[in-house]
């Protein structure tokens, strides 16, 4: 795996990032920067493919075609491409993993690129809504009780502990459920990223505060990771699979509950490293939880290296 | 060295060795009264977060039960080796029907609970050889194993060490071929209910007082397993085997039905018997002996001196000594040294600190005053003249009672002073039994502290207010301890503590607003309908709030509801799942209710606001009057818009005589503002 690329674009730049065969991307009539990255991902590529992950069936739905996660090889020969782009914007951590994964099979590797559109903000709960710290802003409708993520997932034991690595965001329940669920039973170490620096000033200490009572946690480390650099999120989890003990703690679990940027280094992690297993809650996203369209980010990747 | 605060920190049973879980576990009064485990029917074991379920379930275990420290352990020990199993349930996830197929997954699955069950079963075989029975060691070394059982598992020999040697690998292969099915050959699965008896009967020829040998399995959290493997584990309850018995333990309302494979259902006292832990630790008082124990095992950890010889600290851990413990003289002896370091002010105390500190008193000032107006009284007496110092509990009463409409015709101030110049009597309307003290004074306290949020709230200070806040949850009252001790002796260190140890009833109260708090906070992370449980229990909290706020409190300390039977059926099916949800994580309580006033009151459905949560509000924490609600205002309650609660709020509390409410803190740095 080789980053070729992560810049900012302006919106002319961002119609000449190159051609590509295939755009992958998910729902793009959630908000405002959905509608525009999708739209620009659809611009720079010959075929545009939706793609939906069913975390029940463990089904891959693109371009009306279902395959199982079992036969991801179906999906690159169905679709063949020498250039790939996956609009990270409305592509959830699945899906892009998904989708890496299938055409990391196929030979040779395409090339890869990926938008990722910043909204101007986020929404806010309703007045007189009941308000604590980490359900400060109205973004999902729920989720789904946790369930693994085949080919990647690590079974955890008592001979088989994990050091739990967390990108955390503004939803300050994510990791706290993972965590209240789990009862210090299989994860003996956790360690909390936050997107620093972030994407605007200030959001930082949004995602800080949601998350506030981890920080009073014993046996928790903080680390930082920048908000929209999956090149960074992608050595901070090369660095901890480095310091991974011999004996029980002996695997690495990752919650990319933070940014997408942050998500993609995961999932680019994930998919050179058999260590490491995922894990995932399905957030069902709220129509217009944010609004407005502020930066462009590009990210270019070689999977051949 | 430890501080005596951090003594007091949350431990949680997955978090000891199985040596430091039995010298941490307090075997609690009910097994006393109630056979546990006695014969071999499974056992269901129900209980909310936080109240010791997986405590319990270790304790059981052969780590803990066949202990070296333990002493004089009976025979009978060996016919029912407890053997624990938590499952990985996000894994296990994969282990479905959408993944590997209907029958492999359940195949799959018992795989998995047979390969772990063996794991501990094989370090049980060790717990034995170091086990200190009361007829003597008894050391099997290595036993043989059948040739079927190495041949089912591809073992090197027939012996316990190859199975250790080879469970481990044979997990890899299950693991490798569970996340890829494809590129992965599957292995060969085994029947847990199947393999373990077997493995019983190899151990009972090792040694002939293994004779009788069996499992007792253990398996955590058991809700969070899909309806598949639930019933791969009910198989196994339906159709025991003499070798081995299966429990099962989940959070209680979580499982409705306990289906096998086959449709048959599991039923109660033929296939299984409950044990639910909140409503035994509930039973006459036994909290609170619980609590103190634990506080004083917790203080001796820290090696903090107290006053208590009656009190030994080895004598918790091993049900022999259980008639030591419930002994009329321990038990007063226990309390007594708990509450004096957590003193209980009395309600008495609390109304003299009212009227001596200057805001309360200037508070209870402004409610007789706006009690006189409302009588028509204000020229006539002053309100400052009416606070008596020596029975300041009547004033505060008196406060409520002038702001009542319906005391509009009676001399009430008449009454007052009549009561106080003669002194208490059992015929003034103040002082007698069940009169205007009696049935004011705890939410005429609650009306002052509310308009004061920033002042600690002495009514939730004391061991026993402790108790009452958190009582079954022994997690709670620990993190009410480790709150006020810290913040009474911050880092100080136990052997360095001098004198009696005592937390002020102010460090208390502080310490139990804390601890609310940050459990409300918490709601936001329980299941995956933290968000709505937040809101249905900030929704009820205000509405109690806003009786609470009532100067006449004419229907004091109002802190739970309740929904006519015959209207139950009518609640949305969102609000019923809400509702479920509430009380699955304990932050509602559901109790049938008792106390109907008269035998034509419909049978109703009280529900109860977690007590926990009354500091959070400023409202009380005693369940004694409740607000009865329509399915319609319940549902508007628990499912709908904000908007909607609002209208309903105004609805249910619009009375004229209440203080303004304070205005909500909305956390977060910037407010509503625009990002």
């Amino acid at each position: 795996m080789r980053f070729l690329r992560q810049d900012i674009v302006s919106e002319g730049e961002a119609a000449h990032v190159g051609q590509f065969d295939v755009a992958f991307f998910g729902r793009d009539d959630l908000d405002d920067r959905s509608r525009h990255s999708a739209a620009l991902s659809r611009a720079v590529a010959r075929r545009h493919c939706p793609v939906r992950y069913d975390a029940a069936a463990f089904t891959l739905t693109v371009d009306g075609q279902t395959v199982s996660v079992n036969d991801l090889e179906d999906l690159f020969r169905s679709i063949r491409a020498q250039s790939i782009l996956l609009d990270a914007t409305t592509l959830e951590f699945p899906e892009i993993l998904y989708v890496l994964a299938a055409y990391r099979m196929q030979s040779p590797r395409p090339h890869c690129g990926f938008f990722y559109v910043e909204p101007d903000g986020y929404k806010l709960k309703e007045a007189g809504a009941h308000v604590v710290p980490g359900s400060a802003f109205d973004l999902s409708q729920g989720f789904k009780e946790r369930n693994s993520l085949p080919l990647f997932a690590r079974l955890l034991s008592d001979t088989n502990k994990a050091h739990l690595i967390a990108f955390l965001g503004f939803e300050g329940d994510r990791l706290m459920r993972e965590l209240d669920g789990d009862d210090g039973h299989f994860y003996r170490r956790v360690s909390i990223v936050f997107g620093i620096p972030p994407f605007q000033p200030s959001w930082d200490l949004h995602a800080l505060m949601a998350n506030s009572s981890l920080l009073e946690r014993q046996n928790t480390n903080v680390l930082y990771c920048g908000a929209n650099n999956p090149l960074s999120a992608y050595r901070l989890l090369h660095e901890a699979h480095a310091g991974i003990a011999a004996g029980d703690l002996n695997r690495l679990v990752v919650a990319p509950f933070g940014t997408k940027p942050m998500a993609l280094g995961v999932a680019l992690y994930c998919l050179d490293n058999e260590v490491l297993s995922p894990i995932y809650d399905h957030p069902v996203r709220k129509p217009d939880r944010t609004f407005g369209v502020n930066r462009r980010h590009w990210y270019e990747v070689d999977l051949a290296r | 060295m430890t501080a005596i605060a951090d003594a007091f920190l949350n431990i949680r049973a997955d978090h000891l060795a199985s040596d430091a879980l039995f010298s941490q576990f307090i075997v609690p009064p009910f097994f006393k009264r109630k056979s546990i485990f006695a014969d071999r029917r499974s056992v269901r074991i129900l209980g909310g977060r936080g109240c010791g379920k997986t405590m319990f379930l270790r304790y059981f275990n052969h780590g803990s039960s066949l202990n070296p420290i333990r002493e004089e352990i009976p025979e009978s020990e060996l016919e029912s080796i407890g053997l624990y199993l938590r499952p990985d349930t996000g894994f296990c996830g994969l282990m479905t029907a959408p993944w590997l197929g209907e029958q492999r997954a359940k195949l799959a699955f018992s795989h998995y609970v047979a390969l772990n069950l063996l794991v501990d079963a094989c370090r049980a075989v060790s717990s034995i050889n170091q086990a200190n029975f009361a007829l003597g060691r008894l050391n099997l070394g290595d036993p043989g194993l059948s040739a079927a059982l190495a041949h089912q598992l591809r073992l090197k020999e027939p012996k316990v060490s190859a199975l250790e040697a080879e469970l481990e690998m044979r997990l890899v292969e299950l693991e490798d071929w569970v996340r890829n099915p494809k590129a992965n050959a599957e292995p060969t699965l085994v029947s847990f209910a199947s393999v373990l008896p077997r493995l019983a009967g190899d151990l009972a020829k090792a040694h002939p007082r293994m004779a009788r040998v069996g499992f007792r399995a253990f398996i955590d959290e058991f809700e969070n397993l899909p309806g598949a493997h639930r019933e791969v584990i009910c198989d196994a309850i339906k159709h025991p085997s003499l070798q081995m018995a299966v429990h099962i333990a989940y959070k209680k309302h979580a499982v409705i039905d306990l289906k096998t494979s086959s449709d048959e259902r599991i039923v109660e006292f033929h296939d299984l018997t409950t044990i639910d832990l909140e409503a035994e630790l509930a039973t006459g008082g036994e909290f609170e002996l619980l609590a103190a124990e634990l506080f004083l095992l917790r203080a001796h950890q820290a090696d903090t001196p107290y006053n208590c010889p009656v009190f030994k600290p080895e004598k918790l851990h091993d049900a022999r000594h259980l008639e030591y413990r419930l002994s009329k003289q321990y038990r007063e002896q226990v309390l007594r040294c708990v509450r004096e370091i957590l003193p209980s002010p009395s309600a008495t105390d609390i109304s003299k600190g009212v009227v001596a500190d200057a805001p309360l008193r200037k508070r209870l000032t402004d409610m007789i005053q706006k009690g006189l107006a409302l009588q028509g009284l204000e020229g006539e007496v002053q309100a400052a003249d009416l606070i008596d110092d020596k029975y300041p509990q009547a004033s505060i009463v008196l406060g409520a009672v002038l702001n009542r409409r319906s005391q509009a015709k009676s001399d009430i101030v008449g009454a007052y002073r009549k009561a106080i110049d003669a002194g208490p009597s059992d015929t003034d309307p103040f002082f007698k039994v069940g009169g205007w003290i009696d049935n004011n004074l705890y939410g005429s306290l609650f009306y002052l502290y509310a308009g004061l949020p920033r002042r600690p709230n002495v009514m939730y200070a004391g061991f026993d207010r402790f108790c009452m806040l958190a009582d079954p949850n022994l997690r709670f009252f620990q993190a009410l301890c480790h709150a006020a001790l810290l913040l009474a002796f911050e880092r100080t260190n136990g052997k360095d503590m001098q004198g009696q140890l005592r937390v002020d009833v102010d460090v208390q109260a502080k310490a139990a607003r804390q601890v609310s708090d940050k459990i409300y906070q918490d709601i936001l992370q329980l299941g995956s309908h933290g968000v709505d449980l937040l809101e249905v229990a900030g929704r009820l909290g205000r509405l109690f709030q806003a009786f609470n706020r009532r100067r006449s409190q004419s229907e004091p300390e109002v802190n739970h509801f309740s929904i006519d039977h015959a209207e139950r059926h009518q609640l949305s099916p969102q609000a019923e799942r809400i509702l479920r949800e509430a009380k699955i994580w304990s932050v509602l309580y559901e109790e049938t209710d008792t106390k109907n006033k008269s035998d034509y009151d419909i049978a109703q459905t009280d529900l109860i606001l977690n007590p926990i949560y009354a500091p959070h509000f400023s409202i009380s924490y005693r369940k004694r009057r409740k607000v009865t609600l329509s399915a319609s205002h319940t549902d508007v309650l628990l499912s709908k818009s904000a908007q909607h609660y609002e209208a309903v709020l105004k609805e249910l509390v619009n009375f004229g005589d209440q203080d303004p409410g304070q205005a909500e803190d909305r956390p977060g740095l910037f407010g509503q503002g625009r990002l």
